[in-house]
């Protein structure tokens, strides 16, 4: 177990090496000099920006100067705004983080459900249901569905506050926008996980056990139903970074996905490169703890 | 009839949504001729009809400079079509490459390609693609066909390599091999000609995801450029202005949103009729 862990670690930080290393050639690549604007800079001043900027050495330096940084958890300088990089992240982690949280918790409390009851009525109404929710939440993209949800919840009904990220209300819409393309995707694997689990030999004999169908389901057939859920949480984190963008654009939520699109649209190219890196040691580390949950709760995995 | 095609005219779904988008095809593809015969076009402004609702003549009303939804949305589904079906290519030939050479090569060169694999696909590949188009500062169509096709190819791979390791040790390949057949002869004579039905079925799966990425995209601002009208700009647009003319959501939205159910149903009636495996 911890030599799996161990060398999973390095992995991903071999992966993150790798991402680090496209962002700065990204970076290096971007056309133009980051402060040609319609007014040159003269000799004196150029060079003084230059130099604090690190521009004046050559390339290598300049990328073992980066990953010397990026270690140490420093990324730089914006170079629209007088602000670290990393103070730039450490601004909108907050919401964002809050608002992953929300939608992960929504989908995964009501996928669970949802597939659960869809499983035990197959091919009902119910069933039936899900599904057509899951095609929903897969083909219907966020940014068609939240302005609707904008235009029937907040505006026409008045229930919640239609943008912004202060009061609990203002939690719900943005949570339902991100969350729902997940629900529909656990309820699915939860349901053909607990078919699944119903049909084995295990659950087969706790009922000949004569143990009551609660039982046999809570403590036999659920853990195996929902591995597949859990192994999925890891591929959902990259989804959930990517989906954030979008809904904090449309709620104007000061988050970290609307930091990216700003930076996006007004080239600030430190700081994309910035959320890329860090977006990335996210996503990766979500892939990881998944990868270690499930191993550590499939008792066939332990050898 | 083949089997194939006779499992796949009795799923309902599948069938209504082919139906639906051969509708959309030909709108796309000849509405907009046909309305230039009737003096509309997409970028032609007409500022003094302004924003007004659906009517006869304009079935789903005007946008804010009072140009023509209907046509723009056709325009806009053209550009979704062409973006979705030549990056689902785009990630054919990659994916095809990439899964193929594996799964022949075998050992470490396929344990390698296919970590590569596992790695892309845990990354937030679209803000790679935000990343790059940021980079190069670019909103060339062709620009982005490459790069969502370049996220695209993942799943192929894996498919492609399956199908390759459970054919290479067939009788035919082997005898090619034992006449000396090279690697590339082997892989894009002797074995994905076989594979090729699964291929092609699993390509057309990437079609929905793709147009996805540009509405994406381009709702966000990096993808297609107004003026152009694309169905990711047509929903920003209605979007930014839905609570004073709400018809420039509901159309451009609804037809996305349907054309993409409809792929998805379409996608997965081929896969169920000719890949009775899966």
């Amino acid at each position: 177990m911890i030599a799996t862990v161990v060398r999973r670690a390095a992995a991903a930080v071999v992966v993150i090496f790798c991402v680090a290393t496209f962002a700065f050639f990204a970076l290096h690549a971007a056309p133009g000099g980051p402060f040609d604007r319609e007014r040159q800079l003269s000799g004196e001043a150029r060079r003084n920006v230059e130099r604090a900027y690190h521009l004046d050495q050559p390339v290598t330096a300049q990328y073992l100067g980066f990953l010397d940084g990026l270690v140490h958890g420093d990324l730089g300088w914006s170079m629209k705004r007088p602000q670290r990089v990393a103070a730039i992240i450490a601004e909108g982690l907050p919401a964002s983080a809050e608002l992953a949280a929300w939608a992960l918790a929504f989908a995964v409390f009501f996928g669970v459900g949802l597939g659960v009851v869809a499983a035990a009525g197959r091919d009902g109404p119910l069933d039936h249901a899900t599904r057509a929710v899951a095609l929903l939440g897969v083909s219907v993209p966020a940014f068609v569905i939240g302005p609707l949800l904008v235009d029937w919840v907040a505006l026409r009904l008045d229930l919640v506050p239609a943008a912004r990220w202060d009061t609990a209300a203002s939690r719900i819409l943005p949570t339902l926008t991100l969350g729902l393309a997940y629900l529909g995707v656990i309820a699915r694997l939860t349901r053909a996980g607990t078919v699944e689990a119903a049909q084995q030999d295990f659950v087969r004999t706790a009922r000949a056990k004569g143990l009551g169908e609660a039982t046999v389901f809570f403590k036999h057939a659920l853990r195996p139903a929902l591995l597949p859920v859990v192994s999925y949480l890891g591929p959902a984190a990259a989804g959930l970074v990517t989906g954030s963008i979008v809904v904090e654009t449309i709620f104007q939520i000061p988050g970290l996905g609307a930091a990216l699109v700003q930076a996006a649209t007004g080239r600030d190219y430190p700081v994309l490169c910035g959320i890329l890196v860090f977006y990335c040691v996210v996503v990766v580390a979500a892939n990881l703890i998944a990868d270690l949950a499930v191993a550590a709760l499939d008792p066939r995995s332990r050898s | 009839m083949s089997p194939g095609w006779r499992r796949f005219s009795r799923n309902r779904a599948a069938v209504v949504g082919a139906g639906f988008i051969g509708l959309v095809l030909l709108l796309t593809l000849i509405g907009p001729m046909v309305a230039a015969g009737l003096g509309l076009d997409a970028t032609t402004q007409h500022v003094l009809l302004g924003p007004a609702p659906p009517s006869l003549a304009h079935p789903l009303g005007t946008d804010a400079l009072g140009r023509d939804l209907m046509v723009r949305t056709m325009e806009g589904g053209r550009v979704a079509l062409r973006v979705g079906l030549l990056a689902a290519v785009v990630a054919l030939v990659v994916g095809v490459t990439w899964g193929g050479v594996a799964g022949l090569a075998g050992g470490r060169i396929d344990a390698a390609m296919m970590r590569l694999v596992d790695v892309f696909y845990s990354l937030p590949q679209t803000v790679f693609v935000i990343v790059v188009m940021a980079v190069i500062s670019s909103r060339s169509e062709l620009l982005l066909v490459g790069l969502i096709g370049a996220i695209s190819w993942l799943t192929l791979a894996r498919i492609v390599r399956a199908q390759v390791l459970a054919l290479r040790a067939s009788d035919h390949v082997l005898a090619a091999r034992s006449v000396g057949a090279g690697f590339g002869r082997l892989l894009f004579r002797h074995i994905l000609p076989n594979a090729a039905g699964t291929i092609v079925v699993y390509a057309a799966l990437l079609i929905p995801g793709a147009m996805l990425q540009e509405a994406f995209l381009s709702f966000l601002g990096l993808g297609i450029a107004p003026p152009r009208a694309s169905w990711g700009t047509l929903v920003q647009e209605g979007a930014a202005q839905l609570v004073v003319y709400p018809w420039l959501l509901a159309g451009p939205g609804v037809i996305m949103a349907l054309t993409i159910f409809a792929l998805n149903f379409v996608g997965d009636g081929l896969r169920d009729a000719f890949d009775p495996k899966s």
